[in-house]
């Protein structure tokens, strides 16, 4: 009780309240447009808290981060353009439900799933931050291996029906990822002789290209493919019938968005997919997968929307910023001489406690912002086509020149449109591509820093009971995946026959 | 079927592309036991192997199974890669142009393109976008977008 009346008191006591709100349009509007990440949307605002007192400052830093894990998903459902990474997962039943007219249902599914990750995740964050922090200590490089592992055996359920077609879309995410620097010996590889390429090949770029430049590409060589009779007009919350379906699946995003978020590096991206996947494999209608699933999208919703609070774990416990993101809030608090750790909660207890009131402020500004701008914004891609195309690639093309005032960043997003749009026709589906970017460098960097450690001996990822955890995990995870095809191949065959 | 194979041969020329590229990675002497190079020319053998695994399945299931997405003429190929042609250009043109201009004409060009006649409302709505996309990109976000020549042809 007596923190409940902390956190009221540092909140009312300033102009916290009000950062808050603002922090969560600006964050919306940032993760909205592609390329500006959460990071970089509270980069952008990190000067002007120099000002302000160290309550508001952490508070409007921390609903930037809200909003735009939150404001990713809006282009990833009406244009097929995940704002951020961890919006990706979200594309998948989001912009199918869109395309079959039902953007009003799917922005509203996704906007009370955020904040029920949201508030679930605040009450982790306020209730057991101490204990979490261990799960942070406990990893290691051979559990952030296995934890990657575990990640891509994911790909198993997202292959679209062909695992052989998966494993081929998971292996070109992979060599992607190998673009860049060496993470041991520093060495070039696959650059080419190209500056540009040194740094490596950031998902979203690779995200942007399959996703929504396939997509302009299809729709203006096929003008009549997107056409529906019955278009929503305006944004539907969900009702008791719908909420109902979604218990499972936030419940699912809420247990591995926990894990995922405390766990430095993991992220809301994995979060996101490993939600998706075990929500398919708990549904009772796992068939409207990726055909325009609500499971599909509140269980990735309510993951990454948990990770927003349950990664702060971490930094405030233990002072390791577990994201760019965390790192800029952690910038945050360094300004204002806060120095995030056990002492964070001895010495200043009342920013610890504002902040926690922050998240809930800034959670509840999430919704009611959502329930003003969201029928607008499906107003928006209601528009005719031929504005609708020219307005998405003018965005593309301005919103990722704004991550590093770079063309070839440019460049990597129509190669990467051209060889999504060789994909599809191919047949080859694209998440496990996007899988493979995000965790390729995770996966690699941290199996050859376990090999170093152990002179080469990979009993390590054995010895190490997380890792060992985490990789049997993954066996069976990728093993019922396996049955379940050859069941649903078995079961299509028989059918056939009859 | 024809489709299903040119993936399996697709994937296996990948494969031995990228083995080579990942064979040519120079050593470093503070390197590890896997190397640089060791991780790639792992994902290379496994992408041959599975483009050859590809290769066979397509050729005993015989086109059991239909693509997703249907057959596509030559035409509708040629529409889609001139989008990204459009994209190309804008990438070229727009140091010179600077953005507000380059992002008007790509607006314009594009609405052309997708099946809307040029018409005095299709100028407007091409200029209007780009203003607001640079008051939100160049004003609000302050990106320094390019400016084009006119500050050097302008004095």
């Amino acid at each position: 009780m007596s923190e409940l009346i902390a956190a009221w008191t540092a909140l009312t006591s300033g102009w916290a309240i009000p950062f808050a709100v603002f922090g969560v349009v600006w964050g919306i509007f940032g993760g909205a447009l592609p390329g500006i990440s959460p990071s970089i949307a509270m980069a952008l605002l990190l000067p002007f808290t120099y000002g302000l007192d160290p309550v508001s400052a952490v508070v409007m830093l921390a609903s930037v981060y809200v909003g735009a894990e939150y404001g990713g998903s809006i282009p990833a459902i009406l244009i097929r353009t995940p704002g951020t990474n961890s919006a990706a997962a979200t594309t998948i039943d989001g912009f199918e439900l869109n395309r079959q007219g039902r953007a009003g249902e799917a922005l509203g599914i996704s906007l009370v799933s955020g904040l029920v990750g949201g508030l679930f995740g605040l009450l982790v964050l306020a209730l057991m931050t101490e204990p979490l922090a261990r799960v942070a200590l406990a990893f290691t490089p051979p559990a952030y291996f296995a934890l990657g592992i575990l990640g891509l055996s994911v790909i198993a359920s997202l292959s679209g029906g062909s695992l052989i077609k998966g494993l081929i879309a998971g292996l070109i995410g992979l060599m992607i990822a190998t673009i860049g620097t060496d993470p041991v010996s520093g060495v070039s590889r696959f650059t080419f002789g190209s500056p540009d390429l040194l740094g490596g090949v950031r998902p979203i770029l690779i995200m942007v290209g399959l996703f929504a430049v396939s997509e302009l590409m299809i729709q203006v060589s096929e003008p009549e493919w997107a056409k529906t009779t019955a278009r929503d007009t305006r944004l539907k919350l969900p009702g008791w019938g719908t909420w109902k379906r979604m218990f499972k699946p936030h419940a699912i995003g809420a247990i591995i968005g926990t894990i995922e978020g405390v766990t430095p590096g993991a992220g809301g991206t994995i979060a996101a997919f490993m939600s998706y996947n075990e929500a398919k494999r708990w549904s009772r209608h796992p068939e409207e997968f990726g055909r325009g699933s609500i499971e599909g999208i509140a269980a990735p919703e309510a993951a990454n929307n948990v990770v927003t609070a349950t990664a702060l774990v971490p930094l405030l416990s233990l002072g390791i910023p577990g994201s760019n993101s965390a790192a800029i809030l952690l910038g945050g608090l360094l300004i204002h001489g806060l120095t995030p750790g056990p002492m964070l909660f001895e010495r200043s207890p009342e920013v610890v406690y504002g902040l926690y009131g922050g998240l809930f402020v800034a959670n509840i500004a999430m919704l009611i912002v959502g329930l003003v701008i969201l029928t607008p914004c499906i107003w928006l891609v209601n528009r005719p086509k031929p504005y609708l195309l020219a307005f998405i690639l003018a965005l593309i093309v301005s919103g990722v020149y704004s991550i590093e005032q770079s063309f070839f960043d440019l460049g990597i997003v129509l190669a990467a449109g051209a060889l999504g749009y060789g994909m599809r026709w191919l047949g080859i589906p694209f998440l496990p591509t996007v899988l493979g970017v995000v965790l390729g460098y995770l996966v690699e960097s941290s199996y050859r820093r376990s090999l170093v450690i152990s002179g080469g001996d990979h009993g390590i990822f054995l010895r190490d009971p997380v890792s060992l955890g985490l990789l049997v995990l993954a066996a069976v995870l990728m093993a019922i995946s396996l049955y379940r095809e050859l069941r649903q191949r078995a079961t299509a065959v028989s059918g056939a026959g009859q | 079927m024809a489709r299903e194979i040119a993936l399996g041969i697709l994937a296996m020329a990948l494969a031995a592309a990228y083995f080579d590229a990942a064979a040519a990675i120079q050593v470093s002497l503070l390197s590890d036991k896997v190397g640089a190079g060791g991780v790639p020319k792992l994902l290379a053998i496994v992408m041959g192997g599975l483009g050859a695994a590809q290769i066979g399945r397509a050729l005993l299931r015989r086109g059991a199974d239909a693509l997703a997405d249907g057959p596509r003429g030559v035409a509708t190929h040629v529409r889609a890669a001139i989008m990204l042609a459009i994209g190309a250009v804008y990438i070229v043109v727009t140091p010179l142009l600077g953005y507000p201009l380059a992002i008007a004409l790509l607006l314009f060009v594009v609405i052309v393109y997708s099946g809307l006649p040029p018409s005095r409302h299709v100028i407007v709505a091409s200029s209007l976008g780009a203003l607001v996309f640079w008051l939100t990109f160049v004003k609000l976000l302050g990106v320094a977008m390019p400016v084009g020549v006119w500050p050097a042809l302008l004095g």
